[in-house]
């Protein structure tokens, strides 16, 4: 099969798979309940009011005839508008996702680069003091809360040493997009990335290891070091290539999961992203926002597949031969 | 003798002087009702300057006052807005609203409003903006105040200075329930906006050069999720605020924020913080603590339309096994009282409607059992449960929502006293059940019972909506005609007295028939610093990011002010506030010591050189693994 149809095959499936999600959600959420519900505990508010809300809303159509509107406006770009927030979905999403972006994605590239590095040097030294160290090191960090982390280094390094600032993104003041707001944004940043990279290598560090030291044992690696070939060759030809391909699965679809990434982290830095959208969006029943950031959730991880797809397919000349 | 001609003379006479005196009388009759309002507090500032920093601890999710609804959106768009008339301390003060005067039949209001008040954009404040925002306010449904202005037919503005409200039906809670809420919004911006969106307004979040108002600070800049920053208005009518600057950042976390207020970078938090944090709180010299009440009564609702709680007999047995006293010092830590019985509470805008003869229940669990036996619900069969009086087996079920753990610890504390029953205990199953799932329970009408905190309105007109048969948040379904006959009469009734007099009833009614089981009432904590800012105004209802406080709070050094204004009348900042011996209320003298000024943002050098640090520690650590790498 050349790639073009089998690259055609996946986009076809993946478009299918995320209209498949978006359809999912949409009747599962209405399920849960009534997103004005919590208005009738407020004696202020009049029973018109919340008719006319509902009707604003669209939700005084039937399930069905919302869902058609819904798919029709999805196609020509519309994402409806959000109940809580009282503006359309796509502006209060794109408030928020620059910021989760910008910190997510160079720490889940750092982070991974560091584990898989670290996770080929320990492999190789198993049983060492390094090893475990690290082993001792990665088994408390995954063990212990995120938040209580994220809280402890907060302590430490705003409260105690006053280095860094407690909350926020960028300080009042601060005008975009001179050097001083890239310099205040950068100093805001500093900590919630350094606890995201701290938890993603200790996280997947054991993963690299465990496959390194599968490698290890494997026949050709053997026959490379019968043949005589230095340490160095077989680290970086035989041993890293092989143990890179289970990790691009893993490793990869961390990116996909950016939009609902870092909640706690947010929360704790009060960082403005998505992921704390995400959970009130649940919480409030605001069925469009979740509907919305369902739509770019699944899009991206249908997307991250498709790349981790290709890449295997590059990397790996079996997969390529054997189709 | 007395002729003919005389007798007509004075038969005319009389005639003419009796309908000169009914003229009289109905020219009386005519003359309007003054509404009284106090004069607001005023204070002049001693020093200028200061960038006041508070946390609050939730975000509000939209700039756009009318669909406004949470207390944080509402708290972020108050100081920039004026209005007609205020609470304070819990009486109404003037504002903009001058003179306020009601028709004898209570069909029409006279707005008399102050002259020479500019928006942040120099455009007059008139009667015009003042009618505008009432017309909208009642003629879109959608608005959030809907509900209070919808006994409005139309506003008029008579003159420059002069708003006329003709109602629908005579609504006597008007100006406490809608014109204290009000915010006054130009109708030199609005207008054009409903015009071009209609409709499409409650969908629109206005950008920051839309959010003009007559309040003493103009908004500069709005982060989403982040802050808010505002600088003082200098040209604000009642005189400038003290500080030039406001800054309302959202801390995601109580922790969080309590570590920036010790580390000074906040100077107060207005979030919920809870009691076990206080002492450590008090143990630093520069912070204070503030606490005030909250209305809210936390009841223990009953369905009145479900056996046996339909009988009013079983809801007093009920109220008599509830244990107060753990619940106010346990759960709430002594951070509470009992409610009141007749549900309105004896505190704030509340207090002069309050009923202080009422009866209130105490934990006495034989007086369950006598009532309980004397209704035939007995143990029969001896296995420590009552049966209900045919004999079958009887339990029933508690909700309280899951996101209140002081509310799940009330209800298994009542669970647990019902089971100690001297004679047999009931068997009430706690049900703890997320929020929205709970909701939809109590609106349904199909649990047994459950615990909810309701909030009272500012008039006593609130009772209709929760105790009126016909009320729309009567989640008890109680009905009661004759509860129902003095409450219409409440709600249409304009003589105070009369209406305290029904209030009364009303509240002796409740106190009897006990529809739902009223818990307590809660205070809330407002941390606060003590060392940069003077004048913290302290008000028993609200926290410290409070419309008084945001005016009258100045540094303790500064610009002294120039203008010296005469001193108004001094009103005292705070009513005495409830203290058990477990709190303890740290009161700063305010000793003035040259302290620095607020310290100002980092400078982009010095975080420029932090963020090259980290920039270069992060390649220092790639390179020394790429080293290492090529080591071996």
């Amino acid at each position: 099969m050349s790639t073009t149809v089998f690259f055609l095959r996946k986009s076809v499936s993946a478009f299918l798979t995320v209209i498949a999600i978006i359809t999912t959600v949409f009747f599962l959420v209405r399920i849960t309940g009534d997103p004005f519900a919590e208005l009738e505990n407020d004696p202020r508010i009049a029973p018109e009011t919340l008719r006319t809300l509902r009707s604003l809303y669209g939700m005084d159509r039937s399930v069905f005839e919302q869902y058609i509107l819904y798919m029709y406006n999805i196609f020509t770009g519309e994402m409806g508008y959000s109940v809580k927030f009282s503006r359309p979905v796509f502006d209060v999403i794109m408030e928020r996702l620059p910021y989760t972006v910008a910190l997510l994605v160079p720490s889940i590239t750092l982070s991974n680069y560091i584990a898989y590095t670290l996770g080929i040097e320990i492999g190789y030294r198993r049983g060492s003091r390094v090893d475990i160290l690290t082993l001792a090191l990665s088994n408390f960090l995954r063990a212990t809360p995120y938040f209580w982390l994220a809280i402890v280094f907060l302590y430490l390094f705003s409260v105690q040493l006053g280095l860094f600032p407690l909350y926020g993104a960028i300080s009042p003041g601060a005008l975009f997009p001179s050097l001083g707001w890239f310099a205040d944004y950068l100093w805001h940043y500093t900590l919630p990335f350094i606890v995201l990279v701290v938890r993603g290598v200790f996280t997947f560090v054991l993963y690299v290891r465990n496959s390194v030291i599968d490698i290890l044992g494997e026949d050709f690696v053997a026959v490379a070091r019968a043949k005589g070939l230095s340490e160095r060759v077989i680290k970086s030809s035989y041993v890293a290539r092989n143990a890179m391909l289970p990790m691009i699965t893993v490793m990869g679809l961390r990116y996909a999961f950016i939009i609902d990434g870092a909640i706690l982290t947010e929360t704790v830095f009060s960082y403005p992203g998505t992921g704390r959208l995400v959970f009130e969006a649940i919480v409030n029943r605001d069925f469009w926002l979740l509907q919305g950031v369902v739509l770019i959730l699944s899009i991206s991880v249908v997307l991250a597949n498709l790349i981790v797809d290709l890449l295997y397919a590059l990397l790996d000349p079996r997969i390529r031969s054997s189709r | 003798m007395v002729s003919r001609m005389d007798l007509c003379v004075i038969a005319i006479a009389f005639l003419i002087s009796m309908s000169i005196m009914a003229g009289l009388s109905v020219i009386e009759a005519q003359q309007e009702i003054r509404f009284l309002i106090q004069n607001p507090p005023r204070y002049q500032c001693q020093y200028l300057g200061g960038a006041l920093k508070v946390g609050i601890g939730s975000k509000p999710n939209t700039l756009n006052w009318f669909v406004a609804g949470s207390s944080w959106e509402i708290l972020v768009l108050m100081p920039i807005y004026n209005r007609l008339v205020r609470f304070y301390n819990g009486s109404l003060v003037k504002e903009v609203a001058e003179d306020i005067s009601i028709s004898p039949d209570g069909r029409i209001y006279t707005i008399r409003i102050v002259d020479g008040i500019k928006f942040h954009d120099g455009k007059p404040l008139t009667s015009e903006d003042v009618a505008f925002t009432i017309n909208i306010l009642k003629n879109y449904s959608w608005a959030y105040y809907y509900g209070v202005f919808r006994n409005v037919d139309r506003a008029e503005a008579l003159d420059q200075r002069t708003v006329r409200v003709y109602m629908k039906r005579v609504d006597a809670g008007f100006v406490e329930n809608a014109l204290s809420v009000m915010n006054i919004m130009p109708k030199h911006i609005w207008e054009p906006k409903f015009k071009e969106l209609g409709d499409g307004v409650a969908k629109y979040n206005p950008t920051i050069r839309e959010l003009i108002g007559s309040g003493p600070f103009i908004i500069t800049d709005y982060q989403p999720d982040q802050f808010i920053s505002y600088k003082a208005n200098e040209n604000y009518w009642q005189g400038r605020p003290c500080i030039d600057q406001l800054v309302m950042v959202f801390v995601g976390d109580a922790s969080v924020a309590l570590l920036s207020l010790e580390k000074g970078d906040i100077q107060t938090y207005s979030g919920f913080i809870t009691p076990e944090v206080v002492p450590k709180i008090l143990a630093n010299p520069n912070l204070a603590i503030h606490v005030y009440w909250s209305d809210f009564y936390y009841h223990w609702g009953l369905n009145n339309k479900k056996w046996p709680f339909n009988i009013t007999l079983f809801r007093k047995a009920l109220a008599y096994a509830v244990d107060y006293n753990a619940i106010i010092n346990t759960l709430l830590m002594g951070y509470g009282m009992q409610g009141s019985p007749g549900f309105v509470p004896p505190f704030g805008v509340h207090q002069k409607w309050y009923n202080s003869n009422l009866r209130y229940y105490s934990y006495n669990l034989s007086r369950t059992a006598e009532i309980l036996d004397r209704l035939g619900f007995r143990d029969v069969d001896g296995d420590g449960w009552r049966e209900a009086p045919d004999g079958s087996k009887f339990k029933f079920e508690i909700y309280p929502p899951s996101y209140d753990i002081i509310r799940v610890r009330t209800a298994e504390i009542i669970a647990d006293s019902l089971a100690k029953i001297p004679g047999g205990g009931l068997k009430a199953e706690v049900k703890i059940v997320e929020w929205a799932t709970a909701w939809s329970l109590i609106r349904g009408g199909r649990v047994d019972t459950w615990l909810l905190g309701s909030g009272p309105g500012y008039d006593i007109s609130w009772l209709q909506t929760r105790f009126h048969s016909n009320g729309s948040a009567n989640w008890n379904r109680y009905s009661n005609p004759e509860v129902d006959s003095l409450i219409d009469q409440l709600v249409s009734e304009l003589d105070p007295g009369k209406r305290r007099e029904l209030a009364l009833k009303i509240q002796e009614i409740l106190a009897e028939e006990d529809p739902a089981v009223n818990l307590y009432y809660r205070q809330f904590i407002a941390p606060y610093r003590t060392d940069t800012y003077d004048r913290w105004i302290r008000v028993m209802d609200d926290d410290l990011v409070n419309w008084w406080n945001l005016l009258y709070i100045q540094p303790k050094t500064g610009k002294p002010a120039q203008v010296q204004q005469t001193p108004t009348a001094t009103v005292t900042t705070e009513r005495p506030i409830i203290i058990t011996a477990t709190q303890m209320v740290q009161q700063t003298p305010q000793v003035i010591t040259v302290t620095a000024l607020p310290q100002p943002q980092p400078s982009g050098v010095n975080s420029l050189l932090i963020g090259a640090i980290a920039v270069i520690a992060i390649a220092a650590i790639v390179v020394a693994l790429l080293l290492v790498r090529r080591r071996s």
